[in-house]
């Protein structure tokens, strides 16, 4: 939900791995037996010649020595990478806000109201924490599009009804709309955390014959198309091996 | 079926699918980080290499100069370390451009809902499914495996010893669950044990 730019990513770190794949090929294709090595090495000192007689030109023209424009030349280059590589790292993350929504008087008189994103929180987390089945609920609001977006992340006990706690929510905005006369963008996140794999079974109704399952694997890798994650209600509580992928 | 993001405008249904990809999908920060930080350690390397070049100092560990003359001349052609140092550079390249090119899924799904956005985890996802089985399938906890993929959900559930397990029930039972959660798009499939569990 940050303010993260996700193409930028993408883009240094395939830069960053086009560099290494050209710069390992190349210097394996100049040291390893192989039918065009010398033809290689050919191409590759006339391009160091080239580039040789380019910074010897730059040296004559500035009156300095050829090491020295060549030292200054990498110098700037390495002090170029760094500072975006920094620029970077310090620009990741981002886009939080206090403030759901904010309108000001059209009217001549002055003032405005403004939403701040706790209390519509507090609304929406009173409203789910009443569920049996909802464990804890978190918040967070984050400035996306010049618009204030509410983010609630819930975590539910094992095998709970997740429609009826999606039902629940909704309810909660439309009352929420209603009272606020705007409809604030708000992202339900239903996550499973160490609390709700804690918290143990303590509905009654939709789970009365037994235990429901839980498990499964650590959140934080990557998921490919065909991953999948695998729920074993004995993982939790070993009573048999616990099989590929489960963790608890 | 409920249409999804049918109950807001249309503004706040492209945020909303802005936000649901960018959820369900990892944002590869972490690996920026890693790969930046590193990048610049070796940047000030060479850049502390060219400077005790330029004072006519012994390099660290290799002179800037002498890297280029091994590729140039050939001259080091056997030595293990170049070599083995280009295998590493070709080796991270590729699983860096690999790891660019690639879809970063999170285990995770959209669900359909009108009002607001919603994002399930799989492994809450596949509870659900295992819960709605285990409730279809009359067996006690533990006998059913739940597995979410990105467009199925596989179950395999170990039925007790002399009770016969109605698969069609089991399917429907958790097509229902998966409907009422707002995922129906998930193809559901049951594998049922040869070997039933004796005492359950």
């Amino acid at each position: 939900m940050t303010k993260t730019n996700r193409f930028l990513n993408r883009l240094l770190i395939g830069l960053v791995g086009l560099l290494l794949l050209a710069g390992g090929l190349l210097v394996l294709a100049t040291t390893i037996p192989w039918p065009w090595r010398d033809q290689t090495r050919e191409l590759v000192g006339r391009s160091a010649a080239w580039a040789s007689g380019q910074v010897q030109q730059l040296a004559d023209s500035a009156g300095l020595t050829p090491e020295s424009v060549f030292a200054a030349i990498c110098l700037v280059l390495g002090g170029i990478v760094v500072i975006v590589a920094v620029v970077v790292l310090f620009t990741r993350g981002g886009g939080r806000t206090k403030v759901l929504s904010e309108r000001r008087s059209t009217s001549q008189l002055a003032g405005g109201v403004v939403l701040e994103a706790g209390t519509a929180a507090q609304v929406l987390r009173a409203a789910l924490l009443e569920r049996p089945d909802v464990v804890h609920v978190g918040s967070g609001s984050y400035r996306v599009r010049r618009r204030g977006v509410l983010v609630l992340r819930v975590q539910l006990r094992s095998g709970a009804a997740i429609g009826e706690v999606v039902a629940t929510a909704e309810d909660s905005a439309r009352g929420l709309d209603v009272f606020l006369g705007e409809q604030p963008p708000i992202v339900l996140e239903i996550v499973e955390g160490t609390r709700a794999r804690l918290s143990g079974d303590t509905r009654t109704a939709a789970v009365s014959t037994g235990q429901p399952v839980q498990a499964g694997r650590p959140s934080g890798g990557h998921a490919p198309a065909d991953a999948a994650t695998t729920v074993d209600g004995d993982a939790v509580r070993g009573a048999e091996p616990v099989g590929s992928g489960a963790t608890a | 079926m409920t249409e999804q993001f049918s109950g807001v405008a249309p503004a706040t249904q492209r945020l909303y699918r802005r936000q649901l990809r960018r959820i369900t999908h990892r944002s590869r920060s972490v690996l920026v980080g890693f790969v930046l930080v590193l990048l610049t350690l070796v940047v000030l390397w060479l850049g502390v290499e060219t400077v005790l070049w330029l004072l006519g100092a012994p390099a660290l560990l290799v002179a800037p100069g002498a890297l280029v003359a091994a590729v140039v001349d050939g001259t080091s052609s056997a030595d293990p370390v170049v070599t083995g140092g280009a295998v590493a550079a070709v080796v991270v390249g590729v699983v860096l451009v690999a790891l660019s090119l690639g879809g970063a899924r999170r285990a995770r799904h959209g669900l359909s809902a009108e009002r607001i956005a919603v994002v399930v985890d799989d492994r809450v996802l596949a509870s659900a499914a295992a819960r709605a089985a285990r409730v279809a399938s009359g067996v006690d906890s533990g006998q059913v495996t739940a597995t979410v993929g990105r467009r199925s959900v596989q179950l395999r559930i170990r039925p007790s010893s002399g009770f016969r397990i109605d698969e069609g029930a089991v399917v429907s039972a958790v097509e229902d669950e998966l409907t009422a959660t707002g995922t129906e798009r998930l193809r559901v499939s049951v594998h049922v044990d040869q070997n039933g569990k004796v005492g359950a």
